[in-house]
């Protein structure tokens, strides 16, 4: 990659560059919930893992289940597939 | 003899618009805070929205619906803000008349001293687009599929057409492909993206999911359910060019067609309404053509940021706090218009023109190499430059009171768009 150009703002570029040479995505779904108000539970993780791996990142936290309460910010899920990127709750759930 | 509850503010609606309007109006020092909301938790339409990009400006984080949600939430708790949750408001009568209803109190009166709107918006529907066809399961709006999928474990089909290249359109997109349906297109009537671009490459792009720009869908087939899609190309006057319509197989249509500011009760409260944006008249306190009712968020007009929208209700939570402390006769106004490729700009009305403010506008359509710029008295005060604007990427222009000085007072400002190429 030799330059970017078009853009209006140094973010930009930074996102262009790495959007180039290592994509990364930031992954949110949701999972179930035992107990809770609510059925589902968002979850996020922490930061962005490689683009090839959001579908079987996904996949992953299909099988997982949780128990009410939830606080926001706990961690769901550990070291998602070796990334070294944690996977947590977006919101707080109360039990039911 | 039924009591009147007298709050000083009813803030109705607690989504991002009515919590920081709520929350505003208790930091300015209002004491009796209502805050009414007609869903069974706090957060409007945030809790299901649980991707990320919300809080940048306002946190300096990309946090997810939720968890921006949950910042302001956490605050309220900390307060004595009245909330009423499950509650419906009727009405609300020019006198500032409040008719609400829950199941455990039946009909609540309310006499507020001040009002803050923040109803939100709704999604346009098929029948307002006059899609023809029989009319089968299947056919459902892309935020109505989010609530489905994200807050009540369900999903509504598994081979999909979505009509609507705006944003809840391309995240749906990623959404049911994540959930392992199958998108067969996105078919968008402009030649150009609705949402952001950032949304067609991680929603689009990403699971290799086609964007058909300038076409529609002309027909609905099935009767019990949705069997698939008749989609044409349209041409310049957006009416489809029939032969090229084609036969797309599928058991859903997700609709993303557009928001409507969810204006029924300021109608009836006798808010005047501004026909382009759909939402109430303002000023830069969020001020209404009705003196003490204020208005937030996306009845206001349909913000692209969570961000704007905290900070104008903060505005308008501030600005009943100051009707409620002292109600003064309002100083006459002066007119904000759109001017060369601008849609609308948001306040409508300055009345106090040695404040600082912020105008939040749209572009008509998308234009390459161009300086946005604001004049007042036929000048220039505000100026800058853009590669590129495009309508589904909300421009903002601060202004401060040095900006403005006796121009301001003079005549109409101006909001408009120039090119720049030589």
């Amino acid at each position: 990659m030799l330059e970017v150009t078009g853009g209006d703002c140094k973010i930009g570029e930074r996102y262009a560059a790495e959007e180039f040479r290592d994509p990364r995505r930031v992954v949110t779904t949701t999972v179930r919930v035992k107990g809770g108000t609510l059925p589902l539970l968002p979850v996020r993780t922490t930061g962005a893992i490689p683009k090839r791996l959001v579908v079987d990142a996904v996949r992953a936290l299909d099988r997982v289940e949780v128990d009410a309460p939830v606080e926001e910010g706990q961690v769901i899920y550990t070291d998602i597939l070796d990334t070294g990127v944690n996977v947590i709750s977006s919101r707080e759930l109360d039990r039911e | 003899m039924k009591k009147i509850r007298r709050p000083d503010i009813a803030v109705i609606g607690a989504g991002p618009a009515g919590l920081a309007a709520a929350l505003a109006a208790r930091e300015a020092g209002t004491r009796d805070v209502m805050l009414i909301e007609r869903d069974m938790e706090l957060g409007g339409i945030l809790p299901q929205c649980i991707h990320d990009g919300f809080g940048s400006i306002v946190f300096g984080e990309a946090l997810t619906g939720p968890q921006y949600a949950q910042r302001y939430i956490d605050k309220l708790s900390r307060t004595d803000i009245e909330v009423k949750l499950n509650t419906l408001v009727l009405e609300i009568s020019p006198k500032r008349r409040v008719t609400a209803v829950n199941a455990r109190e039946g009909i609540i009166d309310i006499q507020p001293k001040a009002i803050v709107l923040a109803m939100g918006c709704r999604e346009r529907t098929r029948h307002q687009i006059l899609l023809p066809g029989y009319r089968p399961a299947g056919v459902v709006n892309a935020g109505l599929a989010q609530r489905y999928i994200n807050i009540e474990g369900l999903m509504p089909g598994r081979k999909m057409v979505i009509l609507g290249s705006g944003d809840i359109g391309l995240i749906m997109a990623r959404r049911v492909t994540l959930e392992g349906a199958e998108v067969a297109g996105v078919f968008e009537l402009m030649d150009h993206p609705g949402g952001l671009t950032r949304n067609v490459v991680q929603c689009l792009n990403d699971f290799d999911i086609p964007l058909h720009l300038s076409h529609t869908v002309t027909f609905i087939h099935g009767k019990k359910r949705v069997e698939g899609v008749s989609v044409a190309e349209v041409d310049g006057e957006f009416k489809p060019k029939m032969d090229t319509e084609r036969f797309v197989g599928c058991d859903t249509l997700l609709l993303s067609v557009g928001l409507i500011p969810e204006n029924e009760i300021s109608k009836k409260a006798g808010v005047e309404l501004d026909p382009v944006t759909g939402g109430p008249v303002v000023d830069e306190r969020m001020g209404t053509s009705v003196p003490g009712i204020f208005s937030a968020g996306n009845v206001v007009n349909v913000f692209d940021l969570v961000d704007y929208v905290s900070r104008t209700a903060q505005d308008a939570g501030r600005g009943a706090a100051e009707h409620v402390r002292k109600p003064v006769r309002r100083k006459k106004p002066v007119r904000v218009l759109p001017g060369e490729n601008v849609k609308y700009v948001v306040p409508q009305l300055v009345r106090d023109t040695g404040g600082d403010m912020s105008l939040y506008f749209r572009v008509e359509r998308p234009q390459r190499s161009v300086a946005t710029q604001v004049l007042a008295g036929g000048e220039v005060i505000s100026r800058r430059k853009a590669k590129m604007v495009r309508p589904p990427e909300m421009i903002k222009a601060d202004i401060s009171p040095g900006d403005l000085g006796d121009r301001g007072k003079a005549g109409p400002i101006t909001v408009e768009v120039v090119s720049t190429e030589e």
